[in-house]
């Protein structure tokens, strides 16, 4: 009868130990998660903010540059596109990256245009508030690499976690997912310089 | 076996070496507010302008702190700016109101790293004037303490009003008290270490430190820095907001 007790006891304890472990992985996991949520919201806005700069440069431009009608379309059209996409945390796959990624790097492409071609307008280029204005635009860059390699950073830190040994058990169990990575643009991930 | 070691330890090296070289090292959170790696201040200016940051930290709590280095090595200045904030967490926690300003006397670059509590009043914008207007002009001219303490009066007098001062910290120790405090603390530790030693003696431990012990003040790395007693706080966050430029 004592020894039934003493193995009823070691099983309790055994269950006991293996629920505090497989709490602790879970709640690792919901940690790491919330941490790329947090860090895909800073992305986001990094990005926002940059699509937000977009209406007063363009109107500055125009004032100088008005018949430079192709330019300053391109980016009022890569701004759209780049509205359309938008990615809630649970949908965040490789190939919605991808996508996002695009669209931005669209944007990217025609602002830097949009810079070249102000480079031949003298008064453009002195003036004040288009001055401002990219500095502005340099300052989000920067931001938006920021916000980009802290996203990367906090999504490797979670792959890791969930892909360990045994914790990945406990990941596959709950279906706790991998999260991508931005991938680094060719070419493109330079924020469009500009010399003073 | 034996033979192995070595030539893995060399590849280790290598690696190790090639790695440090990509990217310039960030020093560790220096003592004062300014540090001026390249020595392109004087003495007397950089008890200046570390009296000015000083000064604006008592009343406004906002941490300003300029770092001069000589060179980037190759570095990105942006990326570079980034992990120096991230390393120094310059600003008050909760507050994020701290702010480098980031000089490379080589390479004529200045960046204006703002922490994310003082990216409402620090615009980018603001902070790419600043460059353009305040330093870059007094740097070609040769001033650069005088370009230095221009920008920091304009970028405090943008922040005024952000923050108030600091709460007195432990809330409501009276000042008498708060003075005596670190001596009675002093002496505590003092204390502690002569009856650790006298303890280890007795325990007949033979290994013995040579220098100072640890909290010895003579044992801290030096630097050039300027006067005006250590700032503390630190835990400000940064998020890349500010300015690039140079002259």
């Amino acid at each position: 009868m004592k020894k039934v007790w003493i193995a009823l006891g070691i099983v309790v304890l055994l269950i006991l130990v293996a629920f505090g472990w497989v709490r602790g992985a879970y709640n690792g996991f919901v940690q790491g998660q919330e941490g790329v949520g947090k860090a895909w919201a800073d992305v986001e806005s990094a990005y926002q903010r940059r699509a937000d700069l977009i209406p007063n440069l363009v109107e500055t431009v125009k004032g100088y540059a008005s018949h430079e009608k192709d330019v300053l379309l391109g980016v009022t059209d890569a701004r759209s596109r780049v509205g359309q996409v938008k990615i809630s945390m649970d949908a965040l796959t490789p190939e919605a990256i991808q996508k996002f990624q695009e669209a931005q790097q669209g944007l990217s492409g025609a602002l830097s245009k949009l810079l070249a071609v102000a480079e031949a307008y003298p008064d453009l280029k002195a003036n004040k508030s288009f001055l401002d204005l990219q500095t502005q635009l340099e300052g989000t860059e920067n931001r938006i690499n920021v916000a980009r390699n802290r996203f990367n950073e906090a999504a490797r830190e979670y792959n890791i976690r969930i892909r360990s040994f045994p914790a990945n058990l406990v990941a596959n169990l709950f279906g706790f997912g991998p999260k991508p990575y931005f991938q680094a643009e060719q070419g493109a991930e330079k924020a469009p310089k500009v010399k003073f | 076996m034996s033979a192995i070691w070595p030539r893995a330890s060399i590849c280790f090296w290598v690696v190790a070496t090639a790695l440090a070289a990509a990217a310039i090292q960030v020093p560790p959170r220096p003592f004062g507010r300014l540090s001026d790696f390249a020595g392109i201040l004087t003495r007397g200016d950089r008890q200046r302008i570390e009296a000015r940051l000083a000064a604006i930290e008592e009343s406004t709590s906002n941490q300003f702190t300029v770092a001069i280095f000589e060179s980037l090595e190759g570095d990105s200045l942006e990326d570079f700016s980034i992990r120096l904030a991230d390393a120094w967490k310059v600003g008050h926690k909760g507050r994020d109101n701290g702010l480098i300003l980031l000089i490379v006397a080589r390479d004529r670059k200045i960046r204006i790293e703002v922490g994310y509590g003082l990216e409402g009043s620090i615009t980018d914008a603001l902070a790419g004037r600043v460059i353009r207007d305040v330093l870059a002009p007094r740097f070609r001219a040769g001033d650069f303490s005088g370009g230095i303490l221009a920008a920091i009066d304009a970028l405090d007098a943008a922040s005024r009003g952000e923050f108030g001062p600091m709460e007195g910290r432990g809330g409501g120790v009276p000042a008498p008290l708060a003075a005596v405090l670190p001596f009675f603390l002093f002496l505590i530790a003092v204390g502690f270490v002569a009856w650790l030693r006298r303890a280890a003696y007795l325990g007949g431990s033979r290994d013995r430190h040579h220098g100072g012990p640890l909290w010895w003040p003579g044992t801290w790395g030096g630097g050039r820095v300027g006067r005006g007693g250590g700032f503390s706080g630190g835990g400000g966050g940064f998020g890349g907001g500010g300015a690039s430029g140079g002259w």
